[in-house]
């Protein structure tokens, strides 16, 4: 349970961003055709992801220099070209790397100096540096603002988002519904059936009914919360449990067969999630959190921390982009990071909080195989305080040319607070 | 209906080995955890609330609430009687309204009640001291449980987590089984409030004695000296870092050694670099966190510029970790930066002959100041009454934390005998956090604890495993942070679970199915509903428990497996997910 800035707002402020969503979402299904449409999945990594020695600047003597027991050593890295390696254990990755699948931002991050990982975390996934009124997450408040409205007789798509985890990353927390996910769904089902009388749930309902009852809470008219609640876990559970049963999957299925996965609740989140859009019920936002990357002690070289959570990670997502066949084109994954790690490494093998970190794109109809951002070297004179990697993209500006490009969203004005986004300052999908 | 006690709770023989040499040790080494009292007589009969019948006939499900957390089963302009008020305070004040308390207040009255919850420490049962005792860390100081506990055995097992694993044994155990209620609950506000994780680093040894020592001892004491206790010990100053921060050491020192290891690449040079780099200098992270979250509030009357003076004024605040000797706070003036310093608009001078004080000054100045006042009577007013607190009422608290000089019971009981508690927009409207809800689960249902592993289980797949909030912040009570679709479904598994007894080690006694009448589903369902749900419920539960009674008697099964049946229901039912 991480919402600190419940702390910080005395007010709630308005996560709702209002603008005409018709055209939005006709431009977002046309892309795709019919019945389909983007994805985005966020994934989150805390605790501070390290960049340098994910994506390498391996020809940089600087970077043996102020790494002496962490830098990986040249012969050992994967070259991507002249200037960028990614680690050995990125090796799955360096194949959509190189089928333009996958590509990275570096040096971004928030503008607002704090090294406090909360603090950092709160700002990035409330897209509000600096800003501790705003509650609603960025990605709550994308679905706030393109919610279907039932009344004009929209198709309500089903499952629109899900956060696969127990308790919600703060991205996803707000006024919108948001499902969360219980790692194990094992013996679900007959506890739903059971408390179905006493929450409302109902099985033969109609789903728009069940989703417009839900929404009206949200607009403070009607019903229990508590009710509420407990119908939307029955619903978008049973609903979910469905899916991974496999129906609706099989005619999607198409191109590819179900890929084996590795072991571990993060390759387990992105298995279902894959099942998920290949049944093409409507989901649009996906994310979750993948936590230990704050690695002060033990960061590591070829072996290490870093290794063994790269490692576990890159091979959950090649399976997880192989597995979606051809929905991957419609399939946008985005990873980041509260901040970068202190360019030098410490006395302990590991590095410390730093500013400037990666960002990690895969999927979609990204212009990958690219290392976006802008690389200012790791002479002490450029780095942010004498010691991080400086922020040269915004998040704000990653994060809205996503939404852009990949979702056909143009935020609107207020969507990030106190901040206009730059759009295309990147070209990710150019 | 016997009303069982915690004996009976804990009692079954089988389960507890009751070890009649150790209990005068275990009560003399326990006596903080287990406070001497005589229990008053309990109550032999089933005391079946007088309200059930009049609850079902007023229940007005589907009546549009003014404020979506209003209890929907009564109306919510019609004041609480004097049912509704006793049943009100022990939703607040106990982890779950059990016959027993009600009998209690009835006996001695709410206030009377609370007066001798706050003045009198109750003595724990025979059974739940016997129980502790078994837990052998839980009286150690932190020296002898790092000697004790930081090492593998002889069977190279690890032993580094047992005293955390027996301290969060022994905070679930107290509050299921703890005659203290009200203290119990206070705990756990402060547990949340001066938060620390005990999966950082030696937090893990050091939180059995913070529990003990800050929050059983000062909960009903001073809010001053809990500052002071919390400030000074070794579980904050390390999960805080505070222990680390010092005097910055001199640049061109620091340089020269990290030269030196760069050239040489010498291991001892590294090593020389590597202690020094941790005289990085001052660490701001507990003098931040001291007024954001424990005294004053985010952002409430202090700046940046705050932070770092007050961060100046505690370098030195330390902990002494070798284990040789006693481990406990430490003040060194070596690490101390001495200094006049600007805090919070005042000036306060260097101290030469006693700089330790510089700290403690930063610490009078926070207590008795108006941001604090009022922060810490709209934390407790957000806890004990409603998650938006009404403003007048949180300043009429922080008078009285004022005036008393931070007295907590004081405090508190401004807040328990303002009409304002009884308000009835506020009956009912707290939605349970997973360790309240787990609490009252087992408190509601008589349950034995054999042992807690399913409990922890629970609490970690309902994400509030105890003592590892994540974040300083500790876990939030407010339903927001709660309530999302989806976290109802580990409540209604652990529901149940624990009526079916699949929660392992934990089972329901016998007893509790004595007074049920074979071949009488109804009267099965009047029972356990009046005893879990003793504020009564919606008519749409009510018929809802009836629809899957009728169609779970269609298997004919015993009698006890339906009240288990009937028991899991009720604990997930949209009632019990509140206080």
């Amino acid at each position: 349970m991480k919402r600190r800035s419940f702390l910080k707002a005395t007010a709630l402020t308005s996560g709702a961003v209002c603008l005409n969503v018709a055209g939005f979402r006709a431009a977002a299904r046309a892309q795709f055709g019919p019945g389909s449409n983007p994805v985005l999945v966020v994934i989150f990594l805390r605790g501070g992801q390290d960049q340098l020695n994910t994506v390498i600047p391996y020809n940089d003597k600087n970077y043996y220099a102020i790494r002496p027991s962490c830098a990986i050593e040249k012969e050992k890295v994967i070259p991507l070209d002249d200037q960028w390696a990614f680690h050995p254990a990125f090796a799955p990755m360096k194949e959509w790397y190189d089928k333009g699948k996958m590509a990275a931002i570096i040096n971004t991050g928030s503008p607002h100096s704090t090294r406090s990982h909360f603090d950092a975390q709160d700002f990035m996934e409330f897209a509000a540096p600096g800003n501790r009124t705003v509650r609603d997450g960025w990605l709550n408040r994308y679905l706030t603002a393109t919610m279907p409205d039932a009344n004009k007789g929209y198709g309500l798509p089903e499952l629109r988002t899900l956060g696969m985890q127990e308790l919600l990353p703060r991205s996803l927390r707000g006024g919108y519904p948001v499902l969360a996910v219980p790692n194990n769904l094992d013996g679900l089902q007959e506890t739903l059936d059971l408390f179905e009388g006493f929450y409302g749930g109902d099985k033969k309902k109609d789903l728009a009914d069940v989703l417009k009852k839900s929404t009206n809470v949200r607009s403070g008219v009607a019903a229990d919360p508590v009710m509420t609640s407990g119908r939307e876990t029955i619903y978008g559970l049973r609903r979910l449990q469905q899916l991974l049963e496999g129906e609706g999957v099989e005619e999607g299925l198409g191109d590819t067969a179900f890929q084996e996965y590795p072991g571990g609740h993060f390759a387990s989140r992105l298995q279902k999630l894959a099942r998920v859009i290949r049944a093409d019920v409507g989901l649009e936002i996906a994310a979750t959190d993948v936590g230990g990357w704050d690695h002060h002690v033990g960061l590591g070289s070829v072996d290490g921390a870093l290794q063994r959570m790269l490692t576990f990670m890159s091979e959950g997502l090649s399976a997880f982009m192989t597995d979606l066949g051809k929905d991957l084109d419609r399939t946008m994954v985005l990873m980041c990071t509260e901040f970068g790690r202190n360019a030098e490494e410490n006395g302990n093998a590991g590095s410390d909080h730093g500013h400037g970190g990666a960002m990690w794109l895969l999927g979609g109809k990204l212009n990958g195989g690219k290392i976006y951002g802008k690389w200012t070297g790791l002479q002490k004179s450029v780095l942010y305080q004498k010691r991080d990697m400086p922020v040269t993209t915004d998040f704000r500006d990653a994060f809205a040319e996503v939404l852009q490009g990949h979702m056909k969203f143009e935020a609107p004005d207020g969507f990030f607070p106190d901040y206009q986004a730059k759009l295309d300052s990147l070209g990710l999908f150019g | 209906m016997s009303i069982g006690s915690v004996k009976d709770l804990l009692g079954k023989g089988s389960v507890m080995r009751v070890c009649v040499s150790s209990g005068a040790i275990a009560c003399s080494l326990l006596c903080v955890f287990a406070v001497a009292q005589l229990s008053p007589a309990r109550g032999q009969e089933s005391e079946a609330p007088a309200g059930d019948q009049e609850s079902v006939e007023t229940s007005n499900y589907g009546r549009e609430a003014r404020e979506g957390t209003v209890a929907l089963w009564r109306d919510p302009d019609k004041p609480l009687d004097a049912r509704e008020r006793i049943h009100h305070a022990l939703s607040r004040l106990t982890f779950g309204v059990t016959d027993e308390a009600i009998y209690e207040v009835e006996r001695l009255g709410i206030d009377g009640w609370i007066s001798t919850q706050l003045e009198a420490e109750g003595e724990e049962s025979a059974a739940l001291v016997d129980r502790l005792s078994k837990l052998k860390s839980l009286p150690l100081s932190t020296q002898e449980i790092v000697q004790q506990y930081n090492k593998r055995d002889g069977n190279d097992r690890d032993l580094r987590n047992i005293p955390r694993n027996e301290l969060k044994d022994a905070v679930v155990l107290l509050a299921v089984y703890g005659n203290n209620q009200l203290k119990e609950v206070l705990c756990d506000f402060w547990r949340n409030h001066f938060s620390v994780d005990v999966s950082k680093g030696n937090v893990r040894f050091y939180a059995t004695e913070y529990e003990r020592d800050v929050f059983r001892v000062e909960a009903l004491g001073t809010f001053q000296r809990m500052l002071n206790k919390q400030a000074r010990h070794p579980a904050m100053l390390v999960y805080l870092d505070n222990y680390i921060s010092r005097a910055p050491p001199p640049t061109d020192v620091l340089k020269a050694a990290q030269r030196a290891f760069l050239e040489t690449r010498d291991y001892a040079a590294m090593m020389d670099a590597v202690d020094i780099a941790r005289m990085k200098g001052i660490n701001e992270n507990y003098a931040r966190e001291l007024m954001e979250l424990h005294t004053l509030g985010v952002d409430n009357h202090y700046t940046q510029e705050d932070v770092v003076a007050v961060a100046y004024a505690l370098t030195g605040w330390t902990v002494q970790q070798n284990a040789e000797k006693p481990i406990t706070f430490q003040f060194r003036p070596d690490m101390h930066a001495s200094g006049m310093r600007l805090i919070l608009k005042k000036r306060l001078p260097p101290i030469p002959r006693n700089p330790e004080m510089e700290g403690q000054l930063v610490l009078n100045l926070l207590v008795s100041h108006e941001g604090t006042a009022k922060f810490i009577a709209y934390k407790l007013c957000r806890h004990l009454v409603a998650d938006n607190p009404p403003q007048e009422l949180v300043e009429r608290v922080a008078e009285v934390y004022k005036k008393s000089k931070s007295d907590l019971p004081s405090t508190y009981k401004a807040i328990f005998m303002d009409e304002e508690f009884y308000n009835p927009k506020h009956y009912q409207s707290k939605f349970k956090r997973p360790f309240e809800y787990v609490i009252s689960a087992l408190r509601v249902t008589n349950a034995q604890i054999e042992s807690t592993g399913g409990i922890h289980k629970a609490l970690n797949l309902m994400s509030e495993p105890l003592y590892q909030c994540e974040d300083p912040t500790g876990y939030y009570d407010q339903a927001d942070a709660w309530r999302d679709p989806g976290t109802m479904a580990p409540r209604w598994l652990f529901a149940r679970n624990l009526g079916m007894e699949q929660v392992r080690g934990v089972r329901i006694p016998d007893s509790y199915w004595e007074g049920l009448k074979p071949n009488n589903p109804l009267q099965w369902k009047e029972v356990l509903t009046s005893r879990i749900l003793p504020g009564g419920c919606t008519e749409k539960t009510s018929d809802a428990l009836d629809a899957v009674i009728a169609k779970y008697a269609r298997f004919s099964p015993k009698p006890e497996q339906l009240g288990r049946f009937i028991v899991g229901i009720l604990l997930g039912s949209p009632e019990f997910q509140r206080q």
